[in-house]
């Protein structure tokens, strides 16, 4: 037991690092990694009623949030957090706040859902982003 | 013959006033983005008051869930915090561990705080999303681990010096 009490910082130690370093790797190997140069996107947003605004851009920027602050038709409106940046509330004065009224405003990428919010997005050539007004209860806006 | 039961009105009240520390601790705490005190808490709790450590964590959860609303996230609470008092029981049954081995264990805790949470997210999103969100993360678990151990290391001695004295006076 002695043995173990002694050992147990050691070991302790060396679970930390193994799981830092293993962190790490994954991170490294999973984090979105923003395109350089100019991109063409598609930007779609579909409101409760199934109406559509259609937007197309060519952007230098990598992450979505900052190509969309420069299209001058678009305002987006939300609660920015450290860990999660912009979480959309309001878009083009038409709200989805889960916290008033259990809907939310679900991003897609190429009809599938985004891997990050609209901060942390990185942007790719061609691809197409619709912002989807997404009751509680799952059904997107007009269906 | 009441000092023999097992839950005295002293014990409850100490279970309650531990418990009220452990929440008003995480409330206050919560502007600040993954640093908190609960994790150092129940290694204490654990180590000074046994089994207590059950009542007075899901009291706990149950408040969490009262006053911040219970969503998915509620439910990795069920299940996440447990996982402390398990690690103590299981490997310092009988000792008092360093404060060092405190902060090794406060620490790791924290970096794997995000993988243990996103289980639930299976359930809603499926494996991949919960991958994906647990990996998001993971530069703020990293954060959450080192503000644990750097915590534990400074606070676990004081701390439990004084708990010791409580459970020594509730006796």
């Amino acid at each position: 037991m002695n043995q173990f009490k002694r050992l147990s910082p050691f070991l302790g130690g060396c679970t930390a690092i193994a799981v830092l370093a293993l962190l790490l790797v994954i991170y490294t190997l999973t984090r979105p990694v923003p395109m350089a140069g100019t991109k063409n996107i598609t930007v779609d947003v579909v409101y409760e009623d199934g109406s559509t605004d259609h937007y197309q851009l060519k952007t230098e920027e990598q992450f979505l949030l900052g190509a969309l602050r420069t299209i001058p038709g678009i305002t987006l409106e939300g609660t920015t957090t450290e860990e999660l940046g912009l979480m959309v509330t309001e878009i083009n004065g038409r709200q989805a706040d889960y916290k008033k009224g259990g809907a939310y405003w679900a991003l897609l990428c190429d009809g599938e859902p985004c891997s990050y919010g609209v901060s942390q997005q990185a942007i790719k050539d061609g691809e197409h982003y619709t912002f989807q007004y997404t009751p509680a209860d799952g059904k997107g806006g007009g269906t | 013959m009441i000092s023999n039961r097992s839950m005295t009105t002293k014990k409850l009240v100490i279970d309650a006033f531990l418990c009220a520390l452990l929440f008003i601790s995480q409330v206050s705490l919560s502007w600040l983005p993954n640093v908190e005190l609960v994790s150092l808490f129940l290694i204490l709790y654990t180590l000074v008051f046994g089994r207590h450590v059950w009542i007075i964590l899901y009291v706990f959860v149950l408040l969490e869930g009262l006053f911040w609303g219970i969503g998915i996230w509620w439910l990795s609470y069920l299940y996440v915090w447990a996982i402390i008092p398990a690690a103590i029981f299981l490997l310092y049954k009988k000792n008092c561990p360093s404060s060092f081995s405190a902060a090794l264990l406060s620490g790791t805790f924290g970096m794997l705080f995000g993988l243990f949470s996103s289980l639930p997210t299976i359930l809603t999103g499926g494996l991949y999303a919960a991958f994906v969100w647990w990996t998001a993360g993971i530069p703020f678990d990293i954060l959450h681990g080192m503000g644990n151990f750097t915590v534990s290391l400074i606070l676990f001695k004081p701390l439990y010096q004084l708990l010791v004295r409580l459970k020594q006076h509730q006796s």
